[in-house]
């Protein structure tokens, strides 16, 4: 029967007050609770339900006029946009909009609206990856002049445009083996080989960015991947070999460090270099490359990894990168001249590294010939990489023993696989002899004989004389230079009138060869000299009758 | 008797610096994008789920993370947009976190805001998303165009730069019409309009733009809250263009220190939630006017400011509420941070009944 007081009421409101915020709570917290089952529901359904709902959108702002979008914040008033009718007010123009859109609704269907979408979202990843393409291309032509930091940042854009394209990863990752940033060029063979398990280069790359961290085992594992894609794959033979006798070493490091000095195994010898002024005097001197026997060229190439070892990564680079010029270079059609003369201008850059390369193991060569059997076996491991990674390596080879100015020449000519497979083999061993007996069918054959029968009359007049005069039209067709027709004609009053061998038909045929009257007009006294002989031969031979001679002489330029 | 009620649900203590929080539409699930002290980006996908939160999903990036928006995205997709210390914009795939589907280098400097429309069935149009930066340019992209935004709003030559704090879309209730809003350091406020190209409308508060927002994107602008730094927030009546006096606005005092957020409610769009960089979170209720346009004395319509109701309050820290978020799906459902480096999860009842 007690009062309540207004103090006591207080206290009961604000208790009832709690009473109904934690109910509130509480069932909120349920709530929230099937909420969350709920909205999952929800989710997953949305997950299942694809693409279909979205409908058609406008197209992207301003995209007719790009660059006249920049638009002053201070300007007070800016052009009107054309993509729109300005005659209409906008409710006028909104409600012509909604009736035309539930029409097109109600004739196309759902169906069209997805297509459409379709259609836009091919468009535009075919757009992505044509631009990563071109980022692509880009980055070769930087890394082909050297620019690798430049290359490097092609490289990302393009796999940032289009990151489903192992490509670029794998050229990246070539580009950072160029700097010797091995860790950043196996990570980026790990993501081209996601992207593509079978890309063999890119688990040579990723091999040889594992062999520069040092980690032995997993590049090996690496390199028999690629034994397994590609089981005639030299580098990767080479290079476990390399990993092998790497771990090998190591044994024997870990088993006594005293005499590592002294066991250096036999038949390997460090290329010496020594400051200009001591070096040797005496004149380089040509050798013979023997073929090795494949067993001897085997031990002979264990042995070689090692004195290589130094250059071989350098080396295996090159030839990587070559391999990729390659690439290029095997998408044009060989028969295209145009192509191939404007990939000349392209390969220059690119040789004259080559070039550097090679020259500075010529520069090691005078100490290393006084070892001819480390050069053969050092000679036949280059020609196991040549042989794997074709032409350009092949020329390299071919560079090392014989003449490196052969590799512009050859690099642009349309026969590739024909002269990589002939210098190769040449490089190795064939004597001349043998390419004396052969007869050449094209003028990349005849060129690249040239070169190495040049220098031996004899052998170059053994070899001419079996071309049939009809044939030199064709063989000489692109090469007929001043060079080669002086050593043609010299051969022709050297060997010829000694021989008593008619050459007439010769100096027929070769009047025919395209470019023939500007080589002639060009010719040294001493030429014309020749030709004179020549020609005072053919008359006191007189098998021929005189006006023949004499239109003959005239084309020759020779009174 | 029946205000609502503020309670935090769940607060769970990071290793990062959080810039912003976001839930990913349709889901129980929310982003959270930060700093680690080593300079790298956080982001990070918690469930709410049994009275806790989960992590779900966590990604480090080379860069610091400062905003981010999934505005522009489809429902289906849900693609979060963000911007990053250096300036780069980049779209991610939830479900693939290692490389973005879009990346572009949008601004010189620091991306300090970004919003987007056109997506999640907000806004008519074509998707879009607009950043403003340290660099004092304003852009706007579309995800279908790579490299280059379709619109660019920066000082003329010569002009000093002001530093962009807060862009905002709005009136995108057509396909054509579209606005976005842009707050600066110097207190400069500019409402862009897209359709036409042109600067619609400029004011100036005295003090830096903290954070602006439209009560909703997808219809004709209506209301425009812009917060500043020394404790004061103003809301403008965008319906009705005064063509010397502006739009009619009311400004109000709270948080007694710098007011970084706004957030209108999802479900309610006269019902917003303000959060103060002492710690507190307000929630506020707009009135409208008996009416909403009157006449000055030259027979030219002006707009009428309504009130504003302060509806609770709650202290939930004592550092400043970086970002805060209302669940789009579930009402009353908010995520909040600060930068006492903790997240939480906020329950705002009986929010049915502020009608």
């Amino acid at each position: 029967m007690s009062k309540i007081s207004p103090h006591e009421e207080k206290m009961l409101n604000l208790q009832y007050q709690m009473k109904q915020n934690n109910q509130e709570l509480q069932s909120f917290l349920k709530d929230l609770e099937s909420w969350e089952s709920e909205i999952k529901d929800k989710e997953k359904s949305l997950k299942e339900k694809g693409k279909s709902q979205d409908e058609i959108l406008p197209p992207v702002r301003n995209s007719l006029e790009k660059k006249k979008l920049k638009k002053k914040v201070k300007k007070k008033k800016g052009e009107a946009k054309p993509k729109r009718i300005s005659a209409y007010d906008y409710r006028s123009w909104d409600k012509f909009d909604v009736d035309k859109a539930c029409e097109n609704l109600d004739e196309n269907g759902p169906s069209s609206s997805e297509e459409e979408y379709e259609t836009d979202e091919e468009w535009e990843t075919e757009r992505k990856k044509q631009a990563a393409v071109l980022e692509k291309d880009k980055g070769n032509e930087y890394f082909k002049k050297g620019d690798y930091s430049m290359a490097i940042e092609c490289y990302t854009r393009g796999a940032d445009l289009d990151p489903t394209n192992p490509l670029l990863p794998a050229n990246r990752a070539m580009a950072l083996l160029k700097q010797d940033k091995f860790a950043a060029a196996e990570l980026d063979c790990s993501i081209a080989l996601t992207l593509d398990p079978l890309y063999t280069k890119a688990y040579l790359r990723r091999g040889t960015a594992r062999l520069g961290l040092n980690k032995y085992e997993e590049a090996r594992r690496d390199y028999e991947r690629v034994l397994q894609l590609e089981p005639q794959n030299k580098q990767a033979k080479s290079d476990i070999e390399l990993i092998e006798k790497e771990l090998a070493k190591q044994q024997m490091v870990s088993q006594s460090t005293a005499d590592d000095s002294q066991a250096r195994p036999s038949g390997i010898v460090k290329a010496i270099t020594k400051p200009p002024g001591q070096r040797s005097q005496k004149p380089l001197r040509r050798i013979e490359i023997e073929e090795v026997g494949f067993e001897d060229a085997h031990e002979g190439k264990a042995a070689s990894a090692k004195t290589l070892e130094g250059k071989s990564r350098k080396m295996r680079d090159l030839v990587e990168k070559e391999t990729m010029d390659f690439q290029k270079f095997t998408v044009n059609s060989p028969a295209d001249i145009a192509n191939m003369a404007s990939y000349r201008s392209d390969s220059k850059g690119a040789s004259v590294q080559v070039k550097a390369e090679t020259q500075s193991v010529v520069e090691n060569k005078w100490d290393v010939s006084e070892y001819p059997e480390t050069v053969s076996s050092c000679t036949s491991n280059i020609d196991n990489l040549a042989a794997n990674t074709n032409i350009h390596a092949a020329e390299k080879t071919d560079g090392l023993v014989k003449d490196n100015r052969s590799l512009n020449d050859v690099s642009s000519t349309p026969d590739v696989s024909r002269v990589s497979k002939q210098s190769s083999s040449q490089s190795s061993s064939v004597p001349k002899s043998q390419i004396a007996t052969s007869v050449p069918t094209t003028s990349v054959q005849f060129q690249a004989d040239y070169r190495h029968l040049k220098h031996d009359k004899e052998q170059f007049y053994q070899y001419f004389k079996r071309i049939p005069p009809a044939d030199y039209r064709t063989l000489f067709g692109q090469f007929l230079d001043a060079d080669v027709l002086v050593t043609i004609l010299n051969v022709l009053q050297g060997c010829y009138i000694r021989d008593h061998v008619d050459c007439y038909l010769c100096l027929k045929h070769l009047a025919d060869v395209n470019r023939f009257s500007m080589i002639v007009m060009f010719m040294s006294g001493k030429d014309t000299q020749v030709l004179k002989t020549i020609f005072i031969h053919l008359r006191e031979i007189g098998e021929h009758s005189a006006t023949d001679i004499d239109t003959l002489a005239v084309k020759y330029e020779v009174r | 008797m029946d205000k609502p009620q503020i309670i935090l649900h769940v607060q769970k203590s990071l290793n990062y610096t959080i810039f912003d929080a976001k839930w990913i539409p349709c889901s129980a699930k929310f982003i959270v994008l930060g700093n680690y002290a080593r300079g790298t980006g956080a982001l990070q996908i918690y469930e709410v789920s049994h009275g806790d939160i989960t992590l779900v999903k966590e990604a480090e990036k080379s860069k610091a993370f400062k905003c981010g928006t999934f505005g522009a995205s489809s429902l289906q997709q849900r693609s979060l947009a963000t911007g990053d210390f250096e300036g780069k914009l980049a779209i991610w795939n939830l479900e693939a976190l290692e490389v973005p589907i879009y990346s572009v280098k949008a601004h010189s400097e620091i991306i300090n805001c970004i919003d987007g429309v056109g997506g999640l069935g907000i806004g008519e149009g074509a998707p879009e998303i607009v950043t403003g930066s340290r660099d004092g340019s304003v852009k706007v992209w579309d995800p279908r165009q790579k490299n280059d935004p379709v619109a660019t709003m920066e000082p003329g030559e010569g002009e000093t730069k002001r530093d962009c704090w807060t862009v905002a879309f709005g009136n995108a209730y057509t396909a054509h019409e579209r606005c976005v809003c842009a707050g600066y350091d110097n207190g400069d406020i500019k409402l862009f309009d897209l359709k036409t190209m042109s600067l619609r409308w400029e004011t100036n508060v005295k003090n830096g733009v903290c954070h602006m927002e439209f009560d909703r994107k997808d219809i004709n602008i209506n209301k425009l809250v812009a917060t500043t730094l020394e404790s004061k927030f103003h809301v403008y009546d965008t319906r009705t263009l005064h063509p010397t006096k502006g739009y009619a606005s009311l400004t109000e005092k709270a948080h007694k220190s710098t007011i970084w957020q706004v957030k209108h409610l999802p479900q309610n769009r006269d019902v917003f939630m303000t959060c103060g960089g002492n710690g507190t979170v307000n929630l506020w209720k707009y009135n409208y006017p008996a009416s909403r346009v009157m006449q000055d004395s030259d027979k030219v319509d002006m707009g009428v400011a309504g009130t504003l109701q302060l509806v609770q309050n709650t202290v939930l820290s004592t550092q400043p509420i970086s970002s805060f978020d209302w669940s789009p799906d579930k009402e009353g459902l908010c995520v909040c941070t600060s930068f006492d480096q903790m997240l939480r999860v906020l329950i705002v009842t009986r929010l049915k009944q502020l009608g």
